[in-house]
């Protein structure tokens, strides 16, 4: 075997082509666009398809929101110990002496 | 970044822009200049170099043909794609199928030190059909008429491999190479909730392309109208590696603080 000094071809990004020649837009129409589109031209299939691909991409769009706000939410606990423990431990510390001064408990569980 | 910025309350929404791979494939070592082996044009048969018939310097067609100066070596000089290939589509029955056109430049030296350069396919022909001024080897991509390409087809489990020459005006203008497979060889597998996601992307990688040229023996072939002519069977085979990538654009919003 003999190597060949060639470049590499790389051919980028680009639309996947379909077999139907249909080349997937890269923006896809709205629901509310596709929905008027169907009730003026009668093409309900082509319509449905659409509506189903809009609907998809939102689902895929919410799913990561939610994603996005289950680590947010998980960078906050890591977080907020730190300002928890300062509050209220002070307050504790001071009910228990409160509650020792009047007499009405015998112990306190600090937790 | 300081320790008081790592606060939760000093993080920002940021808005990233970027490209998700869904699914990625590689093949190393692909054939992609190959032919049935002979008598076997099923699609189960195995890959073969593709047998060229070189004509020999100075060797001209006849009835009792002069055997000229065989051919001592060949070269790979260049292999040109045609623009806008190889291209990825998405089948019907959701295989991805590559298809790559090219061209190649051989240079020959001859048994006498003479050099010439070929330019395949549009200098081939089919065996019986010689064009005085044009044809500079013969081969069995080309239907003994010598207007029609020949497919040569690969079946395996799940892919299929198909490799045909493009006709253009009274010639052919490049190889076709088809490679097709499921989709759910991409590692990971793409769905089709992806499948059908109108903003999927591809991109095609061809890297590491290597040749073997093997000099098997003189023949004397039919060049048409009881003529015949003398040439060298060389055996010619490509090989690369082929990656692709299906992926699709992504706005992503993230908490946390630009270094900027």
């Amino acid at each position: 075997m003999k190597g060949f000094p060639c470049p590499d071809i790389d051919t980028g990004w680009k639309p996947v082509i379909h077999e139907d020649g249909q080349i997937a837009p890269t923006d896809g129409p709205s629901i509310q666009c596709g929905l008027d589109v169907g009730s003026h031209t009668g093409h309900g299939t082509l319509m449905a398809d659409v509506q189903t691909r809009e609907i998809l991409r939102i689902l895929r769009e919410i799913q990561h929101e939610m994603v996005s706000i289950k680590q947010m939410l998980k960078g906050m606990e890591v977080s907020c110990p730190e300002a928890k423990g300062r509050k209220l431990r002070p307050r504790k510390k001071r009910l228990i002496k409160k509650l020792a001064t009047w007499g009405e408990v015998d112990h306190v569980r600090i937790g | 970044m300081s320790g008081s910025a790592n606060s939760v309350y000093d993080w920002q929404q940021i808005e990233i822009f970027t490209r998700q791979i869904l699914g990625k494939k590689a093949f190393r070592d692909v054939y992609t200049l190959w032919q049935e082996d002979s008598g076997c044009q099923s699609g189960n048969g195995t890959k073969q170099p593709l047998r060229l018939y070189i004509v020999n310097d100075r060797a001209c067609p006849g009835v009792s043909p002069a055997a000229g100066s065989s051919v001592k070596s060949v070269k790979l000089c260049k292999r040109s794609v045609v623009p806008d290939y190889p291209k990825n589509t998405i089948t019907g029955t959701k295989k991805t199928r590559i298809t790559h056109r090219y061209t190649l430049v051989l240079l020959l030296e001859y048994e006498n030190s003479e050099f010439n350069v070929i330019t395949l396919p549009r200098q081939l022909s089919a065996p019986g059909s010689y064009q005085e001024g044009s044809t500079m080897a013969f081969c069995g991509l080309i239907s003994p008429d010598g207007q029609k390409p020949v497919l040569q087809r690969m079946n395996y489990s799940n892919c299929s491999e198909k490799l045909t020459i493009i006709p253009e005006g009274n010639g052919f203008s490049a190889f076709e190479y088809m490679m097709a497979f499921p989709l759910n060889v991409f590692e990971p597998a793409i769905s089709p909730v992806e499948l059908e996601n109108p903003g999927l992307q591809s991109t095609i990688l061809l890297s590491n392309l290597r040749y073997e040229s093997d000099i098997v023996e003189p023949a004397l072939m039919p060049a048409g109208e009881g003529r015949s002519v003398w040439t060298t069977a060389v055996d010619l085979m490509l090989y690369e590696d082929i990656m692709i990538k299906l992926g699709v654009d992504q706005d992503i919003v993230v908490q946390g603080l630009s270094e900027l």
